[in-house]
């Protein structure tokens, strides 16, 4: 439990979403069972019950900072790294905005009265979704309304996108499971980059590369304890870093990383360690 | 120029020291006594070990299975027991030349002009710092704080947080665009945080046009307003009154006006029933719905 889904006790319906969805992050299932819990709490007052509460809580306090209230949403469960659900607004894309991959499942419900637009682009079967290729292009694409009271399940294996603004969601989702969100060209449909997928992976890179250069004696043991972390460019950073403050282990390091199941990272272990002659 | 200041000291201090120091010595409702911290700021950020120590600490206890967050790009090394202050550590990552928006840009608000709400006292920490171009906004009180506003804007300097350099950042006054530093850098921040923060806005501005284009959504203002929004749209009339009362009395102007526009989003009917108090208000924010009926 956290203090935010403490915040919704008082709404059973609401309660009893927030503990399915967070059994089946636990149990690594879909959210998609999730479903008729989610529709259960649309077609309730709940809802609106709840966002009177918060509209309360600012009058009654009126410098204080209420714990629901975050940028463009209002948070009511956050797991850190796990669960996270919220209610929000869509926002269409404009033209010149580029799509993004989806990088773990999301269930998405419509709560105000006009419901929302979206759309739907396919993917190739074969897309690895964690190692980046500019050669991967979108495909069919498909338009819906979500009407008031009804759900959409947004996969991390097609390009989710909104086509209405301002229509207010609350949307459950699940932990990151790719490493990678991928950029596409909305006009092209062409794949032209990555990010990491969470603030989370972009700034351990950060600290990653800053103790690699500032760090001090213990620096270099609690580098290595990311080692072995999901996502490959992190583990990269790792080696890198490795390599820079103890060039002495780079060896037994690039060693392991050779059998790495990210191709990126063990094929680039291959190469250094052929360039140092050891392989 | 910006308020600049080069204080040497050789001493080096810890965060509790630091905080200790501001806490009995400054007085945070005062520029120049918070320009004053500057020396110890300078002490603090001389001690380097503090920040390597926190993030050997914290990548050792990550969690590296699912179910772990790591997500500060600042770092928040101490607050005050007793005064209302913040001492953070702010990464600042270099940026490859692109025309793409990257997300860096977003993350850091690189190449986005703002002010502050709050002042703040800033030192370098690590790396050879940030640049900055600095404007100064005239008389921000008598800003109404609406978008497209006018506003007299004028260029200080250009400048970079060097190793060795302070910068203070008056709330409301100062005008800056981060510019990504040629390499990694981290800055060390006092924020002297009052309860005006909560009910005055920040802005962002078109530096060419020298007018306001924006409210940055982080702020307390911003966030209010969300919700006041998201209230019009699934509100019922219990939730029409209490909008009322906010519209009526909050302290923010921004956050009276959004509650307005929801409340008769809501009840379009109360329109023609609403109270002197709420028609005697100045603020443009509430004048503007008054105008439009929504």
């Amino acid at each position: 439990m956290n203090n935010f889904s403490d915040y919704v006790k008082e709404f059973p319906i609401f309660s009893n979403l927030i503990n399915k969805a967070r059994e089946l992050v636990q149990t690594k299932k879909s959210l998609s069972y999730a479903d008729s819990d989610l529709r259960d709490l649309l077609n309730s007052s709940e809802l609106t019950n709840l966002i009177k509460k918060c509209v309360s809580e600012i009058f009654d306090s009126s410098s204080s900072e209420p714990i629901f209230l975050h940028q463009d949403q209002i948070l009511l469960c956050n797991d850190f790294g796990g669960l996270v659900v919220a209610i929000g607004q869509t926002k269409a894309g404009e033209a010149s905005d580029p799509l993004y991959s989806s990088p773990g499942e999301s269930l998405i419900g419509a709560i105000s009265s006009g419901g929302f637009q979206y759309q739907f682009q396919e993917i190739g079967e074969n897309w690895n979704r964690e190692v980046f290729s500019p050669d991967v292009t979108l495909g069919d694409l498909r338009t819906y309304d979500c009407s008031p009271g009804r759900t959409v399940l947004v996969p991390t294996s097609k390009i989710f996108d909104y086509l209405s603004s301002g229509n207010v969601i609350i949307k459950i989702a699940a932990p990151v499971e790719v490493g990678l969100t991928w950029e596409f060209n909305r006009r092209t449909g062409i794949a032209e980059r990555v990010h990491a997928s969470t603030v989370e992976a972009t700034t351990l890179s950060y600290i990653i590369k800053f103790l690699s250069v500032h760090g001090n004696e213990d620096s270099l043991h609690a580098i290595k304890n990311l080692i072995r972390h999901r996502f490959h460019y992190i583990r990269w950073d790792v080696v890198k870093a490795v390599g820079k403050v103890d060039p002495e282990n780079l060896y037994k390091i690039l060693k392991e990383m050779t059998v790495d199941p990210h191709p990126d990272v063990s094929n680039a272990s291959i190469k250094m360690l052929s360039q140092l002659g050891v392989y | 120029m910006a308020i600049t200041t080069f204080c040497k000291t050789s001493r080096s201090i810890d965060v509790d020291e630091f905080i200790d120091y501001v806490e009995s010595e400054i007085d945070l409702n005062e520029d120049d006594s918070i320009i004053s911290a500057a020396t110890m700021l300078q002490a603090l950020a001389n001690n380097q070990k503090i920040l390597i120590d926190t993030f050997n600490r914290d990548l050792l206890k990550y969690n590296i299975e699912a179910g772990a967050s790591y997500s500060q790009s600042s770092s928040i090394l101490g607050v005050g027991k007793n005064k209302s202050f913040v001492v953070r550590a702010n990464m600042w990552p270099s940026v490859a030349p692109t025309k793409l928006k990257t997300i860096e840009n977003t993350l850091f608000s690189y190449e986005l002009p703002h002010n502050h709400n709050f002042s703040f006292l800033t030192a370098n920490y690590f790396g050879p710092g940030y640049e900055t171009d600095i404007w100064e906004c005239a008389e921000p009180k008598n800003l109404r704080g609406t978008i497209g506003e006018k506003v007299t804007i004028r260029f200080l300097e250009r400048t970079k947080l060097d190793p060795g350099k302070q910068m203070f950042f008056r709330r409301q006054k100062d005008i800056h665009v981060q510019l990504p530093p040629e390499e990694f850098s981290m800055s060390l921040n006092l924020l002297a945080m009052t309860e005006q923060d909560q009910i005055t806005d920040q802005f962002e501005f078109n530096i060419k046009n020298n007018c306001i284009t924006g409210f940055p959504g982080g702020t307390m203002c911003s966030k209010r307003v969300f919700l006041m929004n998201i209230a019009g749209k699934i509100g019922d009339e219990e939730t029409v009154d209490i909008l009322l009362r906010i519209a009526a009395d909050h302290p923010c102007q921004r956050t009276r006006g959004a509650a307005l526009a929801s409340a008769i989003n809501i009840s379009p009917i109360i329109a023609n029933r609403i109270g002197k108090n709420i028609k005697d208000d100045e603020s443009p924010f509430i004048q503007e719905v008054l105008k439009s009926g929504t």
